[in-house]
């Protein structure tokens, strides 16, 4: 019976965002094109048979099966941290799961519950390829595969059967949504950027991402523009065309640096009769404002500036953090009928994973 | 027999309401669905009662004009059928089902109207006015611009919606559901585009009908007044989007504007001119 019960045995070790500072994850992460010599190394370990990395700038784990003794496994796996980045701290950062945790602790990641952003999207990607490289490099095998398979199941479920990846969670993405819901789809839109700064350049890189039109950047010194223009694809130009583009533009982000508010309700208002009446979207993300705050009472102006966005992503991170309690019951359950499949499996019977519920 | 068939019409139309109302409000994908199948069960159900009632009422030798539009029971019922049959073209091209949820209540209070018609639900006798053709031509085709005016308008409510939810700064999970306003924005004018033509048309052949029946075109008599008012307020609406270049909002008030127009001169006015009053029975 034990020596059963070691077998059928799964691992997991690591470390992530709630363990390690930033400063260790860099030195662990293993980018892609290393993963297959990690890959390599993992199975010259005796100890391990199976195994998967999952490396993303928030984590970095190993799911194995232990070729014998469980406890022999666990320390193989920590061994291969600490042959990746030797620093003090290292064992007190590295978690460990076996069994029926590590089940359960691979289907909360999935879901994204265990991400810094709860519910986040982006995970699930990340599982998928560290399961398809892994399994490309033929290190997966009967359990390991079942289980990332099952994994992502489990991840898709839990965000269509609960509000846990519901709404923006970032001030680039609901401005984004929100020109969505001023424009439509925003492919042939003009996208109008005052101010090379930094999150003018994040929110401008979400809004290409939904496939909007042309972009210009005017900025107080050219060369920067410039320079932001050609990593975007745009046009750049100097702030005495501001009257021009605000003509042509449908979304404007403004983030300049500027102390008094560049655009007010009197620059606003003739370019408006002249545009009759075609939606104009200011984002401003400025601090101190660049538009003023009258500009929103003229018609089919529509302003948000950063507080509005922050507030609008708090409250659907909120809503996010209510649904976190559903979730973990739902991965729970999906958990402890995987690992029942994983034991039933193991003793040869044959026993069906539902994939609707 | 035939009111088998409008009930059964009239309570597939609540359910439907009721589920466009649902699917609004928990934005599950299957109200919807099944929200549409039921909108267009009740259309059939509604033109099967129709069919039956004219077929009846045409047997009769007195009824050979017979259209099932004659009074205020008809009226309603028939206004409610067009706004849905046309909500459901519309929901062909856009294919957004949110639009019910503001739609459907429209249609909804119009049966609502027909049912509890002071002059009851059975076959009238018509007035020897009404006895003509040009009630088969004239009044289909008032309704027609008027059941898309009746979509306009609660595109129109839902642009409002919208727009407020966006200009407040605070959207509420209900701006995520509805369409974007430049869509809903194109589309009340889309609506308000094809139907004024159709308006127009409606007007022409009332004039023409009332060469036959009075011997004049046109009388200043309150029906006609205010049939012009409704095409001034609608030409005015197309003229301020097109020349003037007003949009959204503005625009969105005046295409509600014009619908409750539309609702003064179809009931409002039969109690003010004694030649149209056909809701009221009292038309000769």
């Amino acid at each position: 019976m034990n020596s059963k019960e070691s077998i059928m045995g799964l691992v997991a070790v690591g470390l992530s965002h709630k363990t390690a500072p930033v400063e260790i994850r860099e030195r662990l992460t293993i980018p892609a094109d290393q993963l297959a010599e990690a890959l390599d190394r993992l199975s010259t370990m005796k100890e391990l048979s199976e195994s998967v990395i999952l490396s993303t700038c928030n984590r970095v784990e190993i799911y194995a099966r232990p070729r014998a003794d469980r406890s022999r496994a666990l320390a193989a796996a920590r061994r291969f941290f600490q042959g990746l980045y030797q620093y003090p701290g290292l064992n007190e950062a590295l978690y460990h799961f076996d069994a029926h945790s590590a089940v359960e602790h691979l289907f909360r990641v999935a879901a994204g519950l265990d991400s810094m952003v709860v519910g986040e999207t982006e995970i699930l990607g990340q599982v998928k390829s560290a399961y398809l490289t892994s399994q490309a490099h033929g290190s997966t095998g009967k359990i390991t595969n079942v289980l990332f398979q099952r994994a992502l199941f489990v991840g898709k479920q839990v965000r269509s059967k609960t509000f846990i990846s519901e709404g923006a969670s970032s001030v680039g993405s609901i401005a984004v949504q929100l020109a969505e819901k001023i424009f439509g789809p925003l492919n042939k839109h003009r996208i109008l950027l005052l101010g090379a700064g930094e999150m003018a350049e994040v929110t401008a890189r979400h809004l290409l991402s939904q496939k909007a039109g042309q972009i210009v950047i005017l900025n107080r010194t050219f060369d920067r523009a410039a320079a932001l223009a050609k990593q975007l694809n745009g046009v750049a130009g100097s702030m005495d065309r501001l009257e021009d583009e605000l003509l042509l533009a449908d979304i404007v982000i403004c983030s300049t640096s500027a102390d008094k508010p560049v655009l007010s309700k009197a620059l606003v208002e003739p370019v408006m009769k002249v545009r009759r009446g075609r939606s104009l979207y200011f984002v401003d993300i400025a601090v101190p404002r660049n538009v003023d705050p009258a500009v929103n009472g003229i018609d089919n102006v529509y302003l948000y500036n950063i507080d509005d966005l922050k507030s609008l992503v708090e409250e659907n991170m909120a809503r996010r953090k209510g649904e976190v309690a559903r979730a973990e019951a739902l991965v729970t359950g999906l958990a402890a009928e995987f690992y029942e499949w994983i034991r039933a499996t193991l003793e040869g019977k044959t026993k069906a994973l539902r994939h609707k519920s | 027999m035939e009111l088998y068939f409008f009930w059964g019409a009239f309570a597939a139309y609540t359910v439907a309401m009721s589920l466009f109302i649902g699917y609004a409000i928990t934005r599950r994908e299957l109200l919807a669905q099944v929200a549409k199948k039921g909108l267009v069960f009740a259309v059939i159900c509604h033109g099967v009662s129709l069919i039956i009632r004219t077929t009846i009422a045409r047997a009769m030798p007195q009824h050979s004009w017979y259209v099932p539009w004659s009074n205020w029971f008809e009226s309603f019922s028939f206004f409610a059928a067009v706004i849905v049959v046309e909500y459901l073209i519309i929901q062909r091209k856009h294919e957004i089902p949110i639009l019910g949820a503001f739609v459907t209540p429209l249609a909804f209070i119009s049966m609502v109207v027909a049912i509890h018609s002071p002059f009851g639900t059975q076959i009238p006798n018509l007035p020897p006015a009404l006895q003509s053709y040009w009630m088969a031509i004239h009044v289909p085709v008032m309704f027609i611009s008027y059941a898309a005016f009746a979509n306009a308008f609660g595109i129109g409510i839902a642009y409002l919606l919208q727009e407020y939810q966006i200009k407040s700064r605070k959207p509420s999970h209900l701006m995520f559901r509805l369409p974007a306003l430049d869509d809903l924005d194109n589309m009340i004018y889309r609506v308000i585009w094809t139907a004024f033509p159709i308006l127009t048309l409606g007007v022409l052949l009332g004039a023409r009908w009332a060469y036959d029946a009075w011997g004049r075109y046109w009388g200043w008599d309150p029906k006609e007044t205010w049939a012009l008012v409704t095409w001034l307020t609608y030409l005015i609406y197309l003229q301020m989007r097109l020349i003037a270049g007003w949009r959204g909002r503005k625009t969105a008030y005046l295409s509600l504007l014009g619908f409750v127009v539309v609702i003064g001169t179809y009931i409002g006015v039969n109690y003010l001119s004694p030649l149209h009053a056909f809701l009221s029975n009292g038309g000769k």
